[in-house]
């Protein structure tokens, strides 16, 4: 029978390492998956990809259940752990503008994404909307950094990122309620 | 950084912070901007609302990016790291601490093996019992010498403060509230010195894993890391610091609540007059 999340995790918190090893094979895809995304490259995702495991074998008390599903706290964690190792990359690169040379090709496919209504209604920002949503939740930009990374305006930056995620949270409501009807 | 001139909550114009919500939900807003919505959050109910539909927003976002397998070795890889771990820690934890579990299994095997041989039990018994007081102690006394090195640094700190105090030179700067309630904070340093102290109460308690932390910031914005404020349980706290260059290099002095799991928030700051 298929162990839960929690039952893994309190064998992990019991040094059982074959929790571990089981959590491992359930998520590591969905780990690898977005540290790639963010780091575009595959040395740098691997290495991402332990720090997760291992930060979770340290520390298997941090998810709170009442915080919502595991799956969403790990690719959280991957997140910031993505965006620290390219911030620490970019730190000893001194090129501020390496973020931009990071954004995936727009064309790029592999396997299909968990999320593909979300991906394929982000194809539908325009361009300059889908940058700035990259930049800022999949390097971790702010406002500021973005602005000066792209010789932007600070005010239009602020309205894209505003505008793009308006817009995917209406297209998100309205795949949706599409379905219902269906 | 830029300065940016502080704003209260209450008196925002609330159609502006409600258009920072999408960005704040995604951590792309400047420190400030993280200040201001943080505060509007806490009065306004719509604002709590609009955030949990954009998080839910960013919830699938995680799951957007194309599906990519990882390595079939990175399995191993890990595996082999967290063995290595494990092998290189088996009795004792980074502070001196022994770990029971570990040691307790180690003990079982051991007199699993030989229990049809009681001498030897016994012997090992005791030989083990006796590692594990000298063990003990050693640890204890590794401790004692750490507490006392960390005391004598301590105590030359604070008397430098006092003489600082003491010659007349020490400035006061009042920190002011950048975002939270009702907390203060004030730093006494002088222009030619290295040696700082800082002072606030009535600080908001932290979640687990968060921080205050203290940051001497350069005209161009670059930062010095200060050290951290610890709180008690009234949310007083002090911190005495050394830097590696004085004062007077410097333009501002900022408080920070830096957390693992969201955008660090500036939560005071103060002008320093040189």
């Amino acid at each position: 029978m298929l162990r839960s999340d929690s039952e893994l995790l309190r064998l992990i918190s019991n040094r059982d390492q074959e929790g571990l090893s089981e959590l491992y094979q359930r998520y590591c895809n969905l780990v690898y998956s977005l540290a790639f995304h963010t780091l575009q490259n595959s040395d740098l995702a691997e290495e991402v990809t332990q720090d997760v495991f291992i930060k979770i074998w340290t520390r298997p008390h941090q998810w709170n259940p009442s915080g919502g599903r595991f799956s969403s706290w790990l690719l959280t964690v991957t997140r910031y752990t993505a965006i620290d190792r390219l911030r620490k990359d970019l730190h000893q690169s001194h090129n501020p503008t390496q973020l931009l040379d990071t954004i995936p090709d727009k064309n790029y496919l592999a396997d299909e994404p968990v999320e593909d209504d979300l991906r394929t209604l982000m194809k539908q920002l325009p361009a300059n909307q889908a940058q700035v949503l990259q930049l800022a939740f999949f390097q971790g930009m702010t406002h500021q950094e973005m602005a000066s990374a792209l010789g932007l305006p600070l005010g239009t930056v602020k309205t894209r990122v505003r505008l793009g995620l308006s817009k995917l949270k209406g297209y998100l409501a309205e795949s949706f309620k599409l379905k219902l009807t269906e | 950084m830029k300065f940016v001139p502080q704003m209260n909550a209450n008196s925002q114009d609330c159609d502006q912070v409600h258009a920072l919500i999408p960005a704040y939900s995604i951590g792309a807003t400047d420190p400030e901007e993280t200040g201001l919505v943080e505060a509007h959050l806490k009065s306004c109910p719509e604002a709590a609302a609009e955030l949990k539909e954009y998080h839910a927003l960013t919830e699938k976002l995680l799951y957007s990016v194309p599906l990519v397998p990882a390595p079939a070795r990175l399995h191993d890889q890990l595996m082999a790291k967290i063995q290595a771990r494990e092998s290189q820690q088996p009795a004792v934890s980074q502070n001196g601490q022994l770990k029971r579990s570990t040691f307790s299994l180690h003990l079982k095997r051991t007199v699993a093996a030989k229990v049809r041989q009681p001498a030897f039990v016994l012997t090992a018994l005791a030989l083990v019992l006796l590692l594990l007081s000298n063990l003990y102690w050693s640890n204890q006394f590794a401790h004692l010498q750490n507490n006392q090195q960390q005391t004598s640094l301590l105590m030359e700190a604070q008397d430098s403060i006092l003489a600082l105090i003491g010659s007349g030179k020490a400035q006061r700067v009042d920190l002011r509230q950048v975002q939270g309630e009702a907390s203060e904070a004030m730093m006494l340093c002088s222009p030619k010195e290295d040696i700082g102290f800082v002072y606030g109460e009535n600080f908001a308690a932290l979640a687990s894993g968060d921080t205050y932390q203290v940051w001497l910031v350069r005209e161009d914005g670059n930062r010095v890391h200060a050290g951290i404020l610890r709180l008690n349980e009234h949310g007083d706290g002090t911190l005495i610091f050394q830097l590696a260059e004085p004062f007077a290099n410097f333009d501002r002095v900022e408080i920070i609540r830096e957390s693992t799991a969201s955008s660090p928030v500036l939560v005071m700051q103060g002008e320093l007059p040189y």
